[in-house]
């Protein structure tokens, strides 16, 4: 999260430092024109605060942009379980134990005892175990 | 759904891979009661998960009330029409569940989604056979559907038509040649069906299988029982004999290499050690 | 300099060029949005979805042919091919090409395409030439083909430069707008997509038989052909297997 922020100020500073050297090449430019030496070039300094904000703005929206792939197609399958691999969204069935293990709390009131605990049903599904 | 893991330390995503419904209630529950206005348009398909999961939970006065939402917002979505259709089928009210479906069938009938509950309520009654002959119809219209092709394969081997189960299997290691999933299953059923010719195909894909992903251990086990077991078929030539000893023994040191790196620290590693090498044997054993 | 330069004033830049470009953009973005609002949802028939299905799954076993058995592949290649009643031999579908006459729909369709992008082109283009005109833009040098005379100076009026911005900002829309953005969840959840329905080419019964070409060419080169050596040249990477966040159904 620090290093996201870090990374987005670095290419603000870029963006701006590039917007900076655009202007003053231009103003550089008609500066020329009012003194009429049309045939300088520009200052280094433009010139490196151009070259050096492209590379800082490129490096830095490299680290923003979002995480990198793996390059070998399999690697993202490979922290894949067969129970996520099996499932299918699409032919769920509803008529499966779940009905009896999250059966609503009421429907048991011996039970009542537990209610002052954080999750009664993650609790109660384990007593069914015992 | 950056504020759903911002808020709770679970990846979403995660959970409803995993089906793990319980979890999706519990958080989803706390999220729409008191994070739904700052959730914008992501709400709709929190709402549309806590639903299915509410169902698994029957909680249906959670679900009932998500696809009051749902209903308010989109009055005449087939989607929604489709998860009313799904809380019938978690009263069990099968008969008007299949009405809705058809509804949406007559108006959209490239709605995939519907058609693919009725198969589902088939196979919810019980009736297998005729979920499969439905399926079967379903995948020669929608033959690009994995999930499909996927379920199918396991009502055949439900069925035990491991033949037809492979058919399936095959289709989807076409459509991804990278997951090692699929070569695992597809090599599990080729074992299952027996005969020399399939336990070389079964021994080639468990290696594949091991090739996408090193760390699948199952096709590791896969691997040595497969090539044990052709070399100790007493029909085959001497230089496959050989070959598949070879294939075994690999499999059987990398097995032992896997439990040292696992037992790496603890006490009892050389009895664990001396434990998988007698696994190993017992396993050809019982082969032969 | 050997003749005479033109001189352009800064003022150009701040009160034309730029509002040029200024209103170019904005025109795109909404035009974007009315387009959007536009748009009429395609309805596919089911022959239609599971013909480009049945495209892509031919594709796929070209290409993919190669994971799956010998046996298995040419039992598909069969199904799809074989001499008497392959499923590309037998399959007739009957073309109907589409004409606007018949088709009230399409009228429309095509009438939206024009309202959202020719017209605006004619307005504002219209607009810009007659607000601006007479200003020459800017200058630019390229190589010149056919007028030496002009010693590789180009100079540009307000209508050149809208139309560079029309063609030149496209990316920019790209950029800003996002590929497909503006169908946002809620539009999503409005329809659900009907499967993976590729663009269908105009004439099915064409794409079947390219599609019978391609696979006739297809031979099997099984890719498992020496997987165990391939597998068992190195030792195996059991590198994180037993972390503890590595789930355990991996087993």
């Amino acid at each position: 999260k620090m290093a996201s922020s870090f990374w987005k100020g670095v290419v603000g500073v870029g963006l701006f430092a590039l917007a900076h050297a655009a202007f003053s090449a231009a103003q550089h430019r008609s500066y020329m024109r009012l003194t009429e030496k049309e045939n300088e070039t520009l200052p280094i300094d433009i010139v490196l605060q151009t070259l050096l904000a492209f590379v800082m703005t490129c490096y830095g929206i490299v680290h923003i942009a979002g995480e990198f792939k793996d390059m070998d197609a399999s690697s993202e399958l490979k922290n894949k379980t067969f129970d996520t691999f099996t499932n299918h969204p699409s032919f769920y069935l509803f008529n499966h134990r779940g009905r009896v293990l999250f059966k609503s709390p009421e429907v048991i009131p011996s039970e009542r005892n537990q209610q002052a605990l954080p999750n009664p049903i993650r609790l109660r599904k384990l007593e069914h175990l015992h | 759904m950056a504020s759903v893991s911002e808020l709770y330390d679970v990846g979403w995503e995660d959970m409803r891979d995993n089906r793990n419904s319980e979890q999706i209630v519990d958080v989803g529950e706390e999220l729409i009661s008191e994070h739904a206005s700052k959730l914008g348009d992501d709400v709709w398909i929190i709402y549309e998960q806590v639903m299915i999961a509410a169902l698994d939970c029957s909680r249906d006065d959670l679900a009932l009330n998500c696809l009051q939402e749902l209903k308010k917002q989109f009055p005449d979505s087939h989607r929604v029409k489709r998860l009313t259709g799904m809380r019938l089928e978690a009263l069990e009210r099968y008969d008007e569940a299949n009405k809705h479906y058809d509804a949406i069938l007559q108006e959209d009938p490239t709605n995939t989604a519907a058609r693919k509950r009725k198969i589902s309520i088939l196979k919810a009654q019980g009736k297998s056979t005729e979920a499969i002959r439905e399926l079967n119809e379903y995948l020669e219209q929608f033959v690009g559907d994995q999930e499909a092709w996927h379920e199918l394969s396991e009502l055949y081997i439900n069925e035990h038509d491991y033949g037809k189960a492979a058919f399936c299997l095959e289709e989807l290691m076409m459509t991804n040649p990278h997951n090692h999933l699929y070569c695992e299953q597809y090599a599990e059923v080729k074992y299952t069906q027996g005969g020399l010719e399939n336990l070389e195909l079964s021994r080639k894909y468990f290696a594949q299988a091991l090739r996408l992903n090193n760390r699948n251990m199952r096709a590791l086990f896969g691997l040595y029982m497969s090539a044990s077991h052709i070399a100790a078929s007493p029909k085959v030539s001497a230089k496959v004999k050989k070959d598949n000893m070879k294939y075994a023994a690999w499999a059987a040191a990398q097995i032992n290499r896997a439990y040292k790196l696992a037992g790496r620290g603890a006490k009892e590693n050389k009895c664990s050690v001396k434990a998988v090498e007698e696994m190993l044997e017992s396993m050809q054993i019982t082969m032969s | 300099m050997a003749e005479p330069e033109l001189l352009l004033d800064s003022n150009i830049r701040l009160w034309v060029v730029l509002p040029i470009v200024f209103i170019t953009f904005l025109v795109g973005v909404i035009r974007h949005y009315v387009s959007i609002l536009l748009q009429s949802d395609k309805k596919l028939t089911l022959e239609q979805v599971s013909d480009s299905q049945v495209l892509i799954r031919s594709r796929i076993l070209r290409e993919n042919g190669k994971y799956i058995p010998k046996q298995s592949f040419l039992m598909r290649k069969f199904y799809f091919n074989n001499q008497e009643d392959g499923f590309f031999k037998k399959t007739k579908r009957k073309v109907v090409p589409p004409s606007p006459m018949t088709d009230p729909s399409m009228l429309t369709d095509m009438m939206k395409g024009n309202v959202t992008n020719v017209l605006p082109m004619i307005l504002i283009g219209g607009w810009i030439n007659w607000t601006f005109s007479g200003f020459v833009t800017s200058r630019y040098l390229g190589v010149s083909l056919c007028s030496p005379w002009m010693d590789g100076h180009y100079y540009l009026n307000q209508s050149s430069w809208y139309f560079l911005n029309v063609f030149g900002l496209r990316s920019m829309y790209s950029l800003i707008l996002g590929q497909d953005n503006g169908a946002d969840q809620s539009r999503i959840m409005q329809e659900q997509m009907s499967g993976a329905a590729m663009a269908m080419p105009a004439d099915t019964n064409k794409a079947f038989k390219a599609e019978w070409e391609a696979l006739e060419l297809t031979d099997h080169q099984w890719a498992l052909e020496s997987v165990e050596d391939d597998l068992m040249s190195r030792e195996l990477d059991f590198d994180g297997m037993f972390s503890k966040e590595l789930p355990t159904g991996i087993f």
